[in-house]
């Protein structure tokens, strides 16, 4: 059996589902994979047509070398899944060369399905998923066509059982997909290929950007409880704190006095915010959390300034639970130490700001606040906010307080927190994400990498950290607005267009979009059995019996449907009205017990009711007549077959309901 | 070693699997005669399942656990269609015609299917043949004649039909033993050795003493040819005048009874005279002669025709067998 000859409809079939299944993975490949399995294709179709014998076991054996020698070196410093994708390729491009038979058939198909599932390692859209659910069905479409003769097979009744297949096997995965469990890898594995990109950096150097290029990248997507966002001057979302200043960069305290630091403690005033944030890849150890988290998510840690740090850089989307609470009371007393650390600044350099803060100070009075409060005027009067501020001399902050006077929120937040510690006043630079958009359809926040934004936090004496925004001094619509919208309201200004979409009718279409894919992230991708105590409140609880009834239940009724379906018993409906009429009018009679004789003709059986009914004796005369006529006779007329018709529907209606005895 | 065992071990359910059914002419494949298991193929597949799960899992990738999840689906789904594609098909049986061992006996076997519902992929095997028959379509009714290997002479019964299929996927085997009432009998093989003298039919220019009674054939009249009278009969000459088939009789001289006689063949096997005399009835038969048999203590008195002819080839067949039919 297993050595059966399989059709030319199923080669067809294999071929194309091979190629199909390979096309996700073209961007990466290395071409020469793409070209052998395109040459073994072809020498497929070429043997497949009969113009080329199968080839020589020496000519396979030089292929299989050549194509491990390839792999090696192609593949040689990156084990990953790239490697082990463009292995399996390559061996379903050599197998091409010699299915024979039904098992060879088998491995192809197998390894395609294998292949087609990596797909999903590098892209997980929603359009993926339908493409590989498309050349699933073609797969099983080409399994159903080798277990064909080689003379039967037609694609679209292939195709036609590979859908009948794949339905039922829907609500089927769909319950398995919500209930079964999650579990932690088994080995850990590298995701290459993620993606990860962010807009925040690790060090903060408004002098050595000409312009900042703006990426309209997705940063991170957050839902609140009750789906109602804080206002736009409260979504701050902190990621990084910078207090090493150099004269030039900003940067974080290294690991050692990070450890140093002592855990900074927070007291909330007020109204809790609880949200859930799902995070794009960044390639970066860091979360962000709206200022200021109470506690850090499971499988994070808080860090003594109070950031959200993982054990290694985020590859892949992560979804996590936050509470935070905007009023709140931070760190209200310093230790000495952390006074030096945090007014720390490099002996030289950038002396006319000294010089500034000084002369702020005398105005002042020692009132710190009066201080911040002539900074900000200072910047509101005379500055500019802009992308391309140009590049700064030695002394950036001079440069920039004094000779330019524009720049962006980087630029802002470096001069004060330079002018605050020249002051005296404690001060670090803080950066993440200010704004996002809201998403009216799914009712969340959306934060693009062009939403990244540094501002300050001042230390006050008796009230702790303080956020100060320089940036909203200079424009404020930049805080109240989205960036995209401030963006796009100020063209001319900034002589750029961050996302291009002003048409109202476009942009609505363009949220609708993210929404569903939105959507597609949170329930599908990240979808993680326990998320929001989903299944407790479907189940009543997660008992494993549960788990198992409600896995049960609906397979059951499932595939209770599919098997009655298949095994329903189908009466033959025949095309003759005439025929069925004395069809019906037979089993009328039968189940009154004067059913026909398997030997007796209609005309014969109707004769010898006759004897039996007298009240329609006459009628079944009559049809046993036009029967006997109609069949042996030859005579078919119109008006013999409608008196017919007739004489049944009569004697049905005139036969009693029930059997008498 | 171990395909014997496991031949052993399908050898073994195959005759439970038989017995527990009586012997029928027709029999109709519900849930209690069919069988479903995963094949090779259905095997390796789960395996390809396991893989993908431990690859959504290392990953943690939700689509791989759809697509997992979905094809097992589509497994438990094969599960009914392998099913319905044996479930509810009629078989039924004819008894094949007599034929000679060595040869095969053909049966024939009509499947009967619902209307509506087209069987693809149906494999039907003897159990005594070797390799299956495969149909591609059935659809309402559809006969097959099944070759069966006749190896001795005596009653054969096929005995055992399986009805196979892997249908739509080849990741199950669906099948069914069906326990045929179904029997052929099995004449011996002819041996080809020339008839000896002493049986050398009185026809033909070879005449010669022992065929001839004495005197010339006397013509005694013509009678309505009938059907079973021999062709040699027949008055050639009265047809072609148009005056329909009429058979000559002879009076007094006919040909002497021939007695092929078992015991006369003394000191070779039983089968080989059984062989030599199965040769010379269908030699005999063809020379359309009188012959009579003696099998031991059976005699069968002699005759001419096709009715002679069936009756001693039986004969023949079942000599020295039980007596079962």
């Amino acid at each position: 059996m297993k050595s059966a000859q399989i059709s030319r409809t199923a080669v067809a079939l294999q071929l194309v589902a091979v190629l199909l299944a390979v096309v996700p993975h073209v961007t990466w490949l290395p071409l020469w994979v793409l070209a052998l399995l395109l040459a073994s294709t072809g020498s497929r179709l070429m043997i497949h047509s009969g113009r080329w014998p199968f080839p020589h076991w020496l000519v396979k054996a030089v292929l299989v070398a050549a194509a491990s020698i390839g792999l090696i070196l192609s593949f040689n410093h990156r084990a990953g899944p790239e490697s082990m994708v463009a292995l399996l390729i390559v061996a379903l491009s050599l197998k091409l060369l010699e299915v024979y038979h039904r098992r060879d058939a088998f491995v192809v198909l197998f390894v395609c399905l294998f292949v087609a599932a990596t797909s999903f390692l590098f892209d997980e859209s929603f359009w993926m998923a339908l493409y590989i659910l498309a050349v699933t069905l073609l797969i099983l479409a080409a399994l159903n066509s080798i277990q064909q003769g080689a003379g039967a097979g037609r694609y679209s009744t292939n195709l036609k059982t590979a859908a009948k297949l794949l339905l039922p096997a829907v609500p089927f995965m769909l319950v398995l997909f919500f209930l079964f469990p999650r579990l932690d890898p088994l080995w850990s594995v590298r995701v290459q290929g993620s993606g990860a990109t962010t807009g925040l950096s690790d060090e903060l150097s408004p002098g050595d950007i000409e312009s900042l290029a703006q990426s309209s990248a997705l940063a991170f997507r957050a839902t609140f409880e009750h789906d109602e966002a804080p206002p736009p001057e409260q979504r701050y979302w902190r990621a990084l704190v910078m207090s090493e200043f150099d004269g030039r960069r900003w940067t974080r305290p290294d690991p050692a006095t990070r450890q140093r630091l002592r855990p900074e403690k927070m007291t909330a005033e007020g109204a809790v915010l609880e949200y859930s944030v799902v995070m794009e890849p960044s390639g970066r150890p860091w979360l962000v959390a709206l200022d200021q988290p109470l506690a850090p998510a499971p499988g994070m840690a808080l860090s003594a300034v109070r950031t959200l740090q993982l054990d290694a850089p985020l590859e892949r989307r992560r979804q996590y639970e936050l509470r935070s609470s905007p009023a709140y009371r931070l760190q209200p007393l310093l230790t000495a130490a952390e006074q030096r650390h945090y007014l720390q600044l490099p002996r030289g350099g950038n002396l006319q700001s000294r010089a500034l803060a000084r002369q702020l100070q005398q105005q002042a009075g020692g009132d710190p606040q009066a201080l911040i409060r002539a900074l900000m005027q200072r910047f509101n009067r005379s500055y500019v906010y802009t992308l391309e501020p140009g590049r700064l001399g030695r002394d950036s902050v001079d440069a920039f307080l004094f000779d330019t006077q524009q720049g962006y929120c980087e630029h802002f937040a470096s001069a004060t927190a330079f002018v605050l510690r020249s002051a005296g006043i404690p001060a670090r630079v803080v950066t993440g994400y200010q704004g996002g958009e809201w998403n009216p359809y799914e009712r969340y926040i959306q934060v693009r990498q062009y939403d990244a934004h540094a501002w300050v936090e001042a230390w006050l004496p008796g009230q702790g950290w303080r956020r100060l925004d320089p940036t909203a001094a200079v424009a404020p619509e930049r805080i109240r607005m989205s960036a995209g919208d401030f963006f796009d309201t100020d063209q001319t200004r900034f002589g750029r267009a961050a996302t291009g979409l002003d048409i109202a009718w476009l942009r609505t279409l363009s949220q609708r979009y993210d929404a569903f894919n939105f959507a597609w992230h949170r329930w599908v991708l990240n979808y993680q059995g326990e998320q929001s105590g989903l299944l407790e409140d479907w189940l009543g609880g997660s008992d494993t019996w549960r788990l198992v009834l409600a896995w049960l239940l609906p397979t059951g009724v499932v595939f209770g449907l599919v098997a009655w379906w298949q095994l329903r018993p189908r009466r033959v409906r025949h095309p003759d009205p005439l025929e069925r009429q004395l069809q019906a009018l037979q089993q009328a009679l039968q189940r009154l017990g004067w059913g026909r004789e398997p030997a007796e003709t209609v005309s014969a059986w109707l004769t010898r009711l006759a004897d039996e009914w007298p009240s329609m004796r006459a009628e079944m005369q009559r049809l046993a007549w036009l029967d006997e006529q109609q069949r042996y006779a030859g005579e078919c007329s119109h008006d013999v077959r409608g008196e017919m018709l007739q004489l049944c529907r009569r004697l049905r209606q005139q036969l009693p309901r029930k059997r008498s005895v | 070693m171990a395909t014997e065992q496991l031949q052993g071990a399908r050898r073994r359910i195959r005759r439970w699997m038989l017995s527990r059914q009586q012997p029928a002419r027709s029999h109709r494949l519900t849930q209690n005669r069919i069988f479903i298991l995963p094949t090779r193929a259905g095997s390796v597949y789960l395996l390809l399942l396991v893989l993908l799960l431990v690859m959504a899992i290392n990953y943690e990738n939700n689509l791989i656990y759809a697509l997992t999840f979905l094809l097992l689906g589509v497994f438990m789904s094969a599960i009914f269609h392998t099913y319905s594609n044996l479930a509810g098909i009629e078989v039924e049986v004819q008894d094949a015609q007599p034929c000679f061992a060595g040869e095969q006996a053909g049966f024939e076997i009509e499947l009967k299917g619902s209307a509506r519902r087209t069987r693809e992929q149906l494999q039907l095997q003897l159990a005594a043949q070797t390799l299956p028959r495969i149909l591609d379509v059935v659809q309402t009714r559809q006969r097959v004649q099944l070759d069966c290997p006749a190896a001795q002479r005596g009653w054969l019964r096929p005995g055992g039909l399986r009805l196979q299929t892997t249908f739509p996927l080849g990741l199950f085997r669906a099948w069914a033993w069906l326990n045929l009432d179904a029997k052929v009998l099995v004449y011996p093989a002819p041996l080809d050795v020339p008839l000896p003298s002493a049986l050398q039919p009185a026809t033909g220019q070879g005449q010669d003493s022992l065929s001839r009674r004495a005197g010339e054939d006397d013509f005694g009249g013509l009678t309505r040819f009938e059907p079973g009278m021999s062709p040699r009969q027949v008055d050639w000459k009265s047809y072609a005048r148009g005056r329909g088939l009429h058979a000559k009789q002879f009076e007094g001289h006919q040909d002497p009874d021939l007695w092929l006689d078992l015991d006369m063949l003394g000191g070779e096997a039983l089968e080989r005279r059984l062989s030599k005399l199965t040769g010379w009835v269908l030699e005999l038969s063809r020379r359309d002669v009188r012959y009579g048999i003696k099998l031991g203590s059976f005699v069968l008195p002699p005759a001419s025709g096709e009715g002679q002819r069936t009756r001693a080839l039986s004969a023949l067949a079942l000599y020295g067998l039980e007596v079962t039919e």
